[in-house]
């Protein structure tokens, strides 16, 4: 099944911040801002902009859902990528991995 | 772009994986409540009828309810089982549970004194926690080192 995809570089998931955002939400259904802000070692802000950006382009979604454990009733925001933001992924690590190998290598 | 460009890009993603594993704690809480639940599920048929059901119901709910608490304490909520090693470790967890439940229901069926299901109860219990904190694990270890080598 891995060998019917097709890589495709995507100029959009490659910036390096949004490479990583869309790197850690791969292999989990989603992530809670905070979990992806601390795991990336982002500011609020920084992250912020680079989820908007993906969620702009239909890449991830993001869900907003109150939180009962915040005393001050705040929200809490779930990130996840969307099924097509998964095939770009995964089309745009596959062209990551077809550079590393068709480079020479020195012994 | 350069090759190794590419490379730094795909490794930082196992770094990425690897902090995000890091930030997950085996949840023995939410195992043993998990356990102690699936220890009652195994065991209703040792009820009456209508406290089987009601007793099902309230099992399957608390379970729910762990799942629920579990996401919002971490954070996280994982994509199922991810691995093949992951996989297997549900398989058994999920045979060991069934078999614990067959053996309740022949002692409820045969009328040996209703403390002989406190063994298969306690074998729930048991195979939830071991299964539970070898399948965090075994997620742990995947989230950490697959971000940038499922290709």
């Amino acid at each position: 099944m891995n060998d019917q995809r097709s890589a495709q570089f995507d100029e959009l998931i490659h910036s390096p911040v949004r490479l990583r955002i869309c790197g850690v939400l791969r292999n989990v259904e989603r992530l809670e801002f905070a979990v992806l802000r601390d795991t990336l070692e982002l500011t609020d802000a920084h992250l912020s902009k680079n989820l908007k950006v993906l969620a702009d382009a239909g890449t991830l979604t993001l869900r907003r859902e109150r939180s009962p454990q915040r005393a001050d009733n705040r929200r809490r925001t779930w990130v996840s990528l969307t099924a097509a933001g998964r095939n770009t992924l995964e089309a745009h690590l596959l062209a990551l991995a077809q550079i590393v190998e068709a480079a020479p290598r020195c012994q | 772009m350069s090759a190794l460009e590419a490379e730094i890009a795909l490794t930082g993603l196992d770094a990425d994986g690897a902090r995000l594993a890091h930030g997950l704690p085996i949840p023995w809480g939410h195992l043993l409540a998990g356990g102690m639940l699936m220890a009652v599920l195994v065991g209703v048929d040792m009820l009456s009828a209508g406290w089987m059901a009601a007793t099902t119901a309230a099992t399957l709910l608390g379970t729910f309810l762990v799942g629920l608490h579990y996401r919002t304490r971490y954070g996280v909520v994982p994509a199922g089982p991810i691995g093949r090693r992951s996989t297997w470790l549900l398989v058994f967890l999920l045979v060991a549970l069934l078999l614990a439940k067959v053996a309740v229901m022949v002692i409820a069926d045969t009328g040996i004194s209703p403390w002989g299901a406190a063994l298969p109860m306690i074998g729930a219990l048991a195979v939830t926690l071991l299964f539970g904190a070898r399948y965090h694990l075994a997620m742990r270890e995947v989230l950490a080192h697959r971000l940038g080598r499922r290709l």
